[in-house]
């Protein structure tokens, strides 16, 4: 050390000698600043670069990309967008190892090609262009398709061909959207509320039977009765379906592949329809913004590859909501107790410590507790009191939101204690003191002068928590998390809330959908906007908590009493 | 001062009404701060409360001793139905006596019309009630004891036992009575070996279209004199043994044949194939188990006969009992690579039972079997873990033993004519220290080894609990993660807390913090999807990376001195990562530019198959690097952010003292901040440690999650929390591998819990020594 120092002392910091020579620069270790300074660029660039990629990959992904029409060297023809370049590492005679570079594209037209994407090498590709009339097409089944319109027909007719046809195209489209839609609500809601009727009944009429009352002869037949009326109901709604839909199923496009297949599909079955090529860059907007809100706002298609989300974000949302119910009041009144009642001494900190170090014990154990308690014992004990009718049909038996929302409450309430604690600490001492020296009693100094100046610290604790318990995946998927979910925790039909319910969330539909989905490699720009959706949802809650905080600062600093 | 406020305000009502509120809110929030903490605890006693019945003994109950009436003692054969309800027993006369477990005194018997008469000799019994009967004048008699329940409607289960006949079986040119029979019910019908008291042994085969010719004949089924090897109804007459038949065993699909003789020879018939001679023949099998180091020799190994053989379910173990009271476990291994039969071994042994073991049965369910020895003992034991998990005694010599459906019960037939029923609980017979934490030979591997594979849908399957290999992924990939995390976190921390300038630190921190909470589910969504395939051929670019920065950092540093003046105003002290960031990143770029000429220079064009040929293990693409950089980037924010406070909470006087002494601000940083702030850095490592331990997702999705013991970083791993997300929405309530899983989350709470408080004492304990200077 004592070398060292004499080192240092040549190359003073204070620069009044000549400059160091390079050799003092490393004997006082500047190098080593250097590679911490490293280090950090390597963090952010990491950071950076993690954030990067999923925005970039994520954010792309409504935006209508060129279609670009390729002729191959052997005549045939490819319309698609150009998704990645690669190298293809091919084994020549005599062991030679030759790279050919390759380019995929997405063909889209899966009914046809059987596959999305296909690699061609790039010296079997001649020429390409970008002609204004491909159409890119997003359809119900089947992903996208991608080719030219040849004709519009309606019935048997030809209606219209070329340019006419685009023109019929876009004129029939809404209407016949607008039409889907009806038809959507009354084999939804409609018949869901007829199926929930006709289930309701059934449970009545076993419980009835079970009582074995001296009017439960009666009550049965009524009941039955409602099952059959019911029966009668949902009958006249099938038919009116079926009205709807063969008025939908008139119209039909024909479309034509590059490689000149021919394809008539019925426009019920096209969601959206657009030219890239001739489309300006608001019309892109247009087309970006359209297409990020019927994400936001759809439900899921094609096992969850396409579609919207809202179902999984309505599911995060309101999961998150639960839990922060849960466990604001039971963090709250934990920090209370432990700072203003509990006797300070070796129990109260031994709790603390216990407490801050439940928030890093790994949330797939508050998963497993929640399972076994939650679900088993609480939700099986609850059966067997409330809902033996329909056992051995799991009601709360079974995961559902209301569990795992409390399993999360369990996990973030630690996050809330600790910052709702600190929080009431750094209410100055002379306020309380203030407040109890005019007389006010302690609970009256709590409720009037603590927790409003604590509140920000409190809010911060349960932002965090909020952000905490978004993200998180592991414990959910034992405790009520499904990739599907029919129906949502809340809908129209009493009691309106269906805790019960099992529920989406954006976390696991990006674990089920990135790495469960038959077709991983057509479904990935779903998956990266559904992470961006998340990384703003959880870094949104993040930053809210962070500029509270400071905000606190800042009022305390200023505060009179410090 | 509430004191000072009583005078003032005694007797108002106003003052009364808020007194009582006040202590009521005192309750209120005294009862919910404590049924909070309470709750808390109440976790980790419910995870202990389901772990703990993994330790429950199994137990058997008081033995209930029902006497048969007979006019003679000796009785073939037990069994009970499905629900455990009813009992049958088989008499010599023929007869199949039914008695009501829950009311001795109810019974009945059934006769089987095709013995007309005969008295039976031999008895076996085999899956869905059907029994072999051989009779004294050398016929087998097959009939299906069927229990037919119908429930009424208060739920209550009322069993009426019928007797379907199915054949009787003449064997050729024999008189003599059968001394043995043993039968199954395989995929192509009945097959049963018989052995007749003159000592010949017939194979045979009954297809279900056998059975059907066999009712139109009245069930009579007469075998050719010649063997019959295909057709409906085979008969196959087999080499006979060299001496006395001892005992016979044979397994579920009547493929292999097990024949002890009194020779001391242990005859092994592979039936499939239709050779005249045994598939193998084991001498002195008793001196095996001291020769392959199982037990100490002794001068008893050579006497040793064995007296009794059954095959376990699942047609891999073949328990061997002696007349010493020995029993053993035997196990098809492979000898050569390339054999594809396997010959058989001894592998387990088990306790020893007081005088000879005389009978064997094992359970139709799991992996445990019951042996009775002469003296009347009985064992329970559990083949797997090779543990007797309970024994009991019966009055008189026992014969015959049943083990329940349910596996409830067990009952053992004497000598004597008395049937000793008995309850059995035995609810997790799968598990043991040894099962969980040590090597154990399964059935169908050649040595002993760490295995995790839970569940399969048969019964039949064998659990293999071994937690060895989820511990060793967890530590793996915590391993991997802090690999990469610490040095970069740690150094990173460092640099914000003393070199970088305190703007830039203003907004570094909070970025990092917010990364700290970016949910794992992201991160291992890129790592498997995006960051395994970009990684799967650029392993040799990673590598030239690590080696290129440091070297490009030193010359970085060094060619810095010779910057002009105008670049370092610009970059000043504490702003050198700005010069650096793109620097790294142009490493990186230079690393994939490089990647593909590392690989022809040193690793001869192929990195996985050098790989392959340097270590023999096959490079993944979901492996443990791709897994260590991903759980980096869930650590390092936690890392940096605790260090960085470690390292900026040492008193700024010492820093101060260091710089008026004259050392550089790196030694300073190095020499007196770090030592000092070691602590806080220990804890903060420790915290990033349980977070890697814990983190299930990334592992999930990033790894192949497969459950095999490796050390290699080219393979992945299956973590103990990646294993319960993924087996838990499967085990069923209340079962071992239930439990299992809850014991797995068990030992990540405590190993988590252990290591935060460690951590947070450590970083307690500094912060009031900086507080005290």
């Amino acid at each position: 050390m004592a070398r060292k120092i004499t080192a240092g002392r040549v190359g003073s910091p204070l620069g009044f000698t000549a400059p160091p020579s390079l050799h003092s620069v490393f004997a006082r270790g500047e190098q080593w600043v250097w590679f911490s300074g490293a280090a950090l660029a390597g963090a952010i660039i990491l950071i950076a670069g993690l954030l990067l990629i999923i925005v970039a990959n994520g954010a792309g992904t409504f935006w209508p990309k060129s279609l670009v029409l390729v002729e191959r060297a052997d005549q045939s023809k490819v319309l698609g967008i150009v998704t990645e370049h690669g190298v293809l590492r091919e084994e020549t005679p005599g062991n030679h190892v030759r790279e050919v570079p390759q380019t995929q594209f997405k063909v889209a037209n899966r009914d046809l090609f059987g596959s999305d994407f296909v690699w061609h090498r790039d010296e079997t590709l001649a020429q390409a262009s970008q002609p204004n009339d491909a159409i890119a097409m997003e359809r119900l089944e089947n992903g996208d398709f991608f080719g030219f319109l040849k004709s519009i027909k309606n019935g048997e007719t030809v209606v219209a061909t070329g340019d006419e046809a685009w023109r019929v195209l876009e004129d029939q489209l809404p209407a016949i959207t607008s039409l889907r839609g009806q038809i959507s609500t009354l084999q939804h809601d409609d018949v869901g509320r007829i199926n929930s009727a006709i289930r309701s009944a059934e449970l009545d009429i076993k419980r009835e039977k079970a009582n074995a009352g001296a009017r439960s002869a009666d009550v049965i037949a009524a009941l039955e009765l409602q099952i059959v009326d019911a029966k009668q109901r949902y009958e006249v709604l099938t038919a009116q379906v079926g009205i709807l839909q063969s008025q939908a199923n008139v119209w039909a496009a024909v479309m034509e592949t590059a490689d000149g297949r021919t394809k008539e599909i019925a426009l019920s079955s096209i969601v959206d329809v657009w030219r890239p090529n001739q489309m300006g860059i608001r019309a892109k907007l247009k087309h970006y913004f359209r297409h990020a809100w019927s994400f936001l706002t759809e439900e899921p298609r094609e096992s969850n590859q396409e579609g919207g989300i809202f179902p999984a974000l309505f599911g995060t949302v309101m999961m998150t909501l639960i839990m922060t119910f849960a466990c604001t009041p039971l963090g709250v009144i934990t920090a209370l107790y432990l700072r203003e009642y509990a006797k300070q001494g070796l129990v109260v900190r031994i709790v603390r410590i216990a407490v801050n170090n439940l928030a890093g014990v790994p949330s797939i154990v508050f998963g497993v507790f929640g399972l076994g308690f939650f679900v088993y014992f609480i939700g099986g004990n609850v059966d067997r009191l409330f809902y033996a009718e329909s056992l051995p049909t799991p009601t709360y038996g079974t995961g559902g939101i209301l569990w795992a929302s409390l399993t999360l409450a369990l996990l973030t309430v630690p996050v809330v204690i600790v910052s709702a604690e600190e929080a009431i600490a750094a209410v100055p001492r002379g306020m309380r003191e203030g407040s109890l020296a005019l007389g006010a009693s302690k609970f009256q100094t709590i409720t009037r002068i603590v927790l409003p100046g604590a509140l920000p610290g409190i809010l911060t604790g349960v932002i965090l928590a909020m952000a905490r318990g978004a993200g998180e995946v592991a414990p959910l998927m034992i405790t009520g998390v499904v990739k599907l979910a029919p129906e949502l925790p809340i809908d129209g039909q009493f009691p309106f809330f269906h805790l019960d319910r099992k529920f989406m969330h954006l976390g696991f539909h990006i674990y089920d959908v990135g790495f469960q989905s038959p077709n991983v490699e057509a479904s990935k720009p779903m998956v990266f906007a559904t992470t961006v959706l998340l990384i703003l949802i959880v870094v949104g809650l993040n930053l809210a908590a962070i500029r509270l905080r400071n905000h606190i600062r800042r009022k305390y600093q200023m505060g009179a009493f410090n | 001062m509430s004191r000072l406020a009583k005078p003032f305000h005694a007797s108002s009502p106003a003052s009364r009404r808020l007194k009582l509120i006040d202590r009521l809110a005192d309750a209120a929030i005294r009862l919910g701060g404590v049924s909070v903490i309470f709750a808390i605890a109440l976790i980790f006693v419910f995870i202990v409360r389901e772990i703990v019945p993994l330790s429950a003994k199994s137990t058997i109950g008081e033995g209930q001793v029902h006497r048969i009436e007979t006019d003679e003692a000796a009785l073939l054969l037990a069994g009970s139905d499905e629900f455990e309800s009813t009992e049958f027993i088989v008499k010599r006369n023929g007869a199949i006596e039914l008695h009501s477990l829950a009311n001795w005194s109810e019974s009945s018997v059934l006769r089987s019309q095709l013995l007309g008469g005969r008295r039976v000799s031999a008895a076996s019994l085999a899956s869905r009630g059907i029994m072999f009967l051989g009779t004294d004048d050398g016929r087998i008699a097959i009939v299906e004891l069927q229990f037919n329940a119908t429930f009424a409607d208060d739920a209550r289960r009322t069993i009426t036992p019928l007797l379907k006949e199915l054949a009787l079986v003449t064997l050729p040119s024999s008189t003599g009575p059968i001394a043995r029979v043993v039968g199954r019910t395989n995929d192509s019908g009945l097959a049963f070996v018989a052995q007749t008291s003159d000592r010949r042994l017939f194979a045979v085969n009954i297809t279900q279209q056998g059975l059907d010719l066999a009712e139109d004949e009245k069930g009579q089924l007469s075998a050719p004199e010649e063997d019959a090897l295909d057709g409906p109804f085979q008969v196959r007459s087999l080499a006979a043994p060299s001496s006395e038949v001892v005992a016979l065993a044979i397994d579920s699909q009547a493929d292999r044949l097990f024949v002890a003789t009194k020779d001391g020879v242990l005859h092994h018939w592979q039936l499939g194939d239709t050779t005249a001679k045994p598939f193998a023949e084991y001498e002195n099998p008793g001196l095996l188990a001291a020769s392959l180091g199982l037990r100490e020799p002794s001068e008893r190994d050579s006497s040793r006969q064995i007296t009794a053989l059954n095959v376990l379910l699942g047609d891999q173990s073949l328990i061997v009992g002696y007349d010493d009271g020995s029993i053993e476990d035997w196990l098809g291994v492979r000898q050569g690579k390339n054999d594809i039969l396997r010959r058989v071994r001894p592998v387990r042994l088990f306790d020893s039972m007081p005088e000879a073991v005389v009978a064997l049965r094992s359970s139709g369910r799991d992996k445990t079997f019951l042996a009775a020895a002469a003296d009347g003992s009985v064992h329970l034991a559990y083949v797997t873990s090779g543990k007797t998990l309970a024994s009991y005694l019966v009055a008189g010599h026992p014969l015959e033993l049943a083990y329940g459906a349910k596996l409830t019960s067990a009952m053992v037939i004497t000598q004597e004519g008395n049937l000793d029923y008995r309850a059995v609980s035995n609810p997790h017979p799968d598990i043991s220290m040894g099962m969980l934490f040590g090597k154990v030979w399964y059935e169908g591997y050649d040595q002993p080894e760490y295995i995790w594979q839970s569940s399969s849908g048969s019964d039949a399957f064998e659990p293999k609990f071994s937690l060895v290999p989820l511990i060793v992924g967890t530590l793996k990939g915590a391993f991997f993660g802090l690999l990469f995390a610490i040095p970069i976190a740690l150094l990173a921390a460092l640099y914000t807390s003393q070199f970088l300038s305190s703007t830039l630190r203003a907004t570094i921190k909070p970025l990092v913090e917010v990364m700290a909470a970016l949910p794992s589910v992201v991160i291992g969504f890129l790592a498997g999807l995006w960051l395994a395939p970009a990684l799967d051929d650029k392993l040799p670019s990673l590598l030239f990376f690590g080696v290129v920065v440091p070297v490009v950092i030193l010359t970085v540093a060094g060619l810095w001195h010779y910057a002009p003046r105008v670049l370092k105003k610009v970059f000043p002290a504490g702003r050198e990562v700005f010069v650096l960031v793109p620097v790294v990143a142009l490493c990186g770029w230079a690393a994939v530019i490089a990647g593909p000429f590392v690989e022809r220079l040193v690793f001869a064009g192929d990195f996985k198959q050098w790989v392959y040929d340097a270590f023999s293990v096959r490079v993944e693409q979901r492996n443990s690097i791709v897994v260590g950089i991903a759980m980096s980037l869930a650590v390092i924010p936690m890392i940096f952010t605790l260090s960085d406070d470690a390292f900026s909470n040492v008193p700024k006087s010492f820093s101060s003292a260091s710089l008026a002494l004259g050392a550089s601000r790196w030694q300073t940083a190095f020499r007196v901040i770090v030592p000092t702030a070691s602590p806080g850095v220990f804890s903060a490592i420790m915290i990033g440690f349980g977070r890697a331990v814990g983190e299930t997702m990334i592992v999930l999705m990033a790894t192949g999650n497969t459950p095999i013991l490796s050390f290699s970083p080219f393979n992945g791993m299956r973590t103990l929390s990646a294993n319960i997300a993924v087996e838990m929405p499967e085990a069923p309530l209340g079962e071992t591998h239930y439990r299992i899983l809850f014991l797995a989350a068990f030992l990540l709470f405590v190993l988590t819990f252990v290591v935060n408080t460690i951590a947070d004492v450590v970083r307690q304990r500094l912060r009031s020594k900086f507080q005290a200077v």
